[in-house]
C-alpha cells in the first residue's frame, strides 16, 4: 500500500486561499462548502517598556488544510455504516455515498473539520485527495494551484522528509489520529497546546 | 446555542428514549414488591404503552436527524467500533423486548413470568440509557468524552422512568413507594451533580476556535432552567409517592422531567468542543 500525504510550508503561505478556491472550482462546490480551508491563526500583544518604547509579540500565520487522510481517522472509527473508509491502496479517506446516512458523526469526530453533511445530497462530503487525478499521476488540484508552492503531495515517505507531522497550533496533538500532513514550521509557530493565539476566521472555516 | 438547535432531533431522541426506557426498571421494582389483582394489572399494562411510545417517538426523531434514512440498515455495519451503532443495536434489542413484554402483558399472557420479564426489560432499559450516553464517548471531542455523560443520561432515565411509572401505577405503588421515591431522588441527584460537574469541566477547557467558558456562558440560562425543572419533577414525585400518587401529579412530573431533560440535552449539544479546530 502507498500512503499518500500532504506537505505544507507555513513559511511560504500568505493565506491567499487560492488552494481553497481552486478546490471549490474543480469540485464544483457551492458557497457553503469548502474541502480545503485556510485557518488564520493570530495572537500576541504589545508591551510598553520602562523607557516608553513598545515591543510587540503579535504574530499571525496560516494553516491550509483539507482532509489529512489520517492513519487512524476519527471519522472512520465512529462511522456507523462504514461509508467513511480508507482506501487500501492509497490510504485516501473518502465517503461511499451509497452507504452514508448523513448522521454527521464524522463531522463531529474529525478534529480537523474535514467532513460535513450536505443535506441536499443526503450524505457526508469531504476532500478525497483528488483520487481521480492521483490515479492519473497528477497532484490534487489545490497543490498545483498554490502560487507560493507552499503545498506538496506525495507518498508519506517523501513528505516526511520535508517537515514534521502536524504538531503545531491551532491543530490538535497528532497522536489523536496520526494525520498524513507534514508541516514546515515558522519562527512564530506555537505548540499544539498553546493558548497564545486563536483562529480568527471561524465563520469562514465553518463551511 | 446555535449548535444545539441544529441537533434538535437528537435532543428529542436522547430525552424521550432514555426517560421512557427508565420506566421499565421502575415498573419492575413495583412488580417485585407487590402482588396485583387482574384489574389493576390491566390498568398498569395499558398505561405501560405510554413510556414505550415515548421511546419509539424518540427513535423516529433520531431518524429525522440523518440526511438519508433510507440507508439506515447500513448503520448496523459498525457494531463493535462505532458508538452510534452500538447504541442503535442495544436500543433495538431493548425496544423489541419491551414490545414483546407490552404485547404479552396487554393480552394477559405474562402469568408467573411477569416479575422476571419486567426485570429483564428494566435492566435492558438501563443498559440502553447507558449506551445513549456512551454514544458520545469520542476521544476527539473533549467536552463529550467524559464518564459524566452516561452518568447524566442514567440519572435522567431513573428520574423520568420514575415519573412514567408513576402514571402507570398511579395509586398502586403499594410497598414499592419507598423504592420508587429513592429511584426519583437518586436519578435527579445524579443528573444534577453530573450536569453541574460537566459544566464546570467544560468551562475550564477550550481550543483555538472557542473557549469552554464562552460555550457554558451561552448555555447557562438553559442549563439553570433545565436543572430547576428536574428538581421540581423530583420534588413532585417524592411528595406524590409519599402522600399518595395521582395521575395529575404523575403527568406534571412527566412534563417537567421531559422538558427539563430536553433543555439539558440542548445544553449538552451546545457544549460541543473539539480537541482540534472543528466548527459545528
Amino acid at each position: 500500500m502507498t500512503q499518500y500525504a500532504f506537505y505544507f510550508d507555513t513559511t511560504r503561505c500568505t493565506g491567499c486561499k487560492t488552494c481553497e478556491m481552486a478546490c471549490k472550482d474543480y469540485k464544483d462546490l457551492g458557497v457553503d462548502t469548502a474541502y480545503r480551508k485556510v485557518f488564520d491563526y493570530e495572537g500576541g500583544s504589545w508591551d510598553v517598556a520602562d523607557d516608553g518604547t513598545c515591543v510587540t509579540s503579535a504574530f499571525v500565520y496560516h494553516i491550509s488544510m483539507s482532509c489529512n487522510h489520517c492513519d487512524n481517522p476519527a471519522c472512520t472509527s465512529v462511522c456507523p455504516t462504514g461509508a467513511m473508509h480508507k482506501d487500501a491502496d492509497t490510504g485516501l479517506v473518502s465517503v461511499d455515498t451509497n452507504k452514508c446516512i448523513g448522521c454527521g458523526y464524522c463531522h463531529m469526530a474529525c478534529p480537523y473539520n474535514a467532513p460535513r453533511v450536505d443535506r441536499s445530497l443526503g450524505h457526508s462530503v469531504k476532500c478525497d485527495g483528488c483520487a481521480d487525478r492521483v490515479a492519473e499521476g497528477k497532484n490534487p488540484m489545490c497543490v498545483d494551484a498554490c502560487p507560493l508552492r507552499a503545498l506538496e503531495f506525495g507518498t508519506v515517505e517523501e513528505m516526511e522528509q520535508l517537515g514534521e507531522r502536524a504538531n503545531i497550533a491551532p491543530l490538535p496533538d497528532s497522536s489523536y489520529t496520526d494525520p498524513n500532513l507534514f508541516i514546515k514550521t515558522n519562527d512564530d509557530a506555537k505548540p499544539v497546546d498553546s493558548d497564545e493565539g486563536s483562529v480568527v476566521n471561524t465563520a469562514e472555516v465553518a463551511q | 446555542m446555535e449548535t444545539a438547535f441544529a441537533e434538535l432531533p437528537l435532543a428529542v431522541f436522547t430525552t424521550l428514549a432514555p426517560l421512557g426506557a427508565g420506566a421499565f426498571i421502575a415498573l419492575a421494582v413495583a412488580f417485585s414488591a407487590n402482588e396485583y389483582d387482574e384489574a389493576t394489572l390491566k390498568r398498569i399494562d395499558r398505561l405501560t404503552w405510554v413510556p414505550l411510545i415515548a421511546v419509539i417517538v424518540g427513535f423516529i426523531a433520531s431518524a429525522l436527524h440523518t440526511a438519508d434514512p433510507s440507508h439506515g440498515m447500513f448503520a448496523l455495519n459498525g457494531l463493535g467500533h462505532s458508538p452510534l451503532t452500538n447504541e442503535i443495536c442495544v436500543g433495538g434489542v431493548f425496544v423489541v423486548v419491551a414490545l414483546v413484554y407490552a404485547i404479552m402483558a396487554s393480552r394477559g399472557k405474562l402469568g408467573g413470568s411477569r416479575k422476571a420479564f419486567s426485570l429483564v426489560t428494566g435492566i435492558l432499559g438501563l443498559v440502553f440509557a447507558l449506551f445513549v450516553g456512551l454514544a458520545y464517548h469520542v476521544p476527539t471531542i473533549v467536552s463529550w468524552s467524559t464518564p459524566l455523560v452516561p452518568i447524566e443520561v442514567l440519572g435522567f432515565a431513573l428520574l423520568g422512568g420514575s415519573a412514567f411509572a408513576a402514571l402507570a401505577l398511579s395509586g398502586h405503588e403499594g410497598k414499592a413507594a419507598g423504592a420508587l421515591r429513592v429511584l426519583a431522588l437518586v436519578g435527579a441527584a445524579v443528573a444534577v451533580i453530573a450536569q453541574v460537574a460537566h459544566l464546570a469541566m467544560v468551562s475550564g477547557a477550550g481550543n483555538a476556535v472557542v473557549s469552554g467558558s464562552q460555550l457554558t456562558g451561552a448555555a447557562m440560562g438553559w442549563a439553570v432552567a433545565g436543572l430547576v425543572l428536574v428538581a421540581v419533577a423530583c420534588f413532585e414525585l417524592v411528595r406524590g409517592y409519599k402522600a399518595g400518587m395521582t395521575s395529575a401529579v404523575a403527568v406534571r412530573a412527566i412534563v417537567e422531567s421531559c422538558v427539563g431533560v430536553f433543555m439539558l440535552r440542548l445544553v449538552f449539544y451546545a457544549l460541543f468542543l473539539s480537541v482540534g479546530v472543528t466548527v459545528m
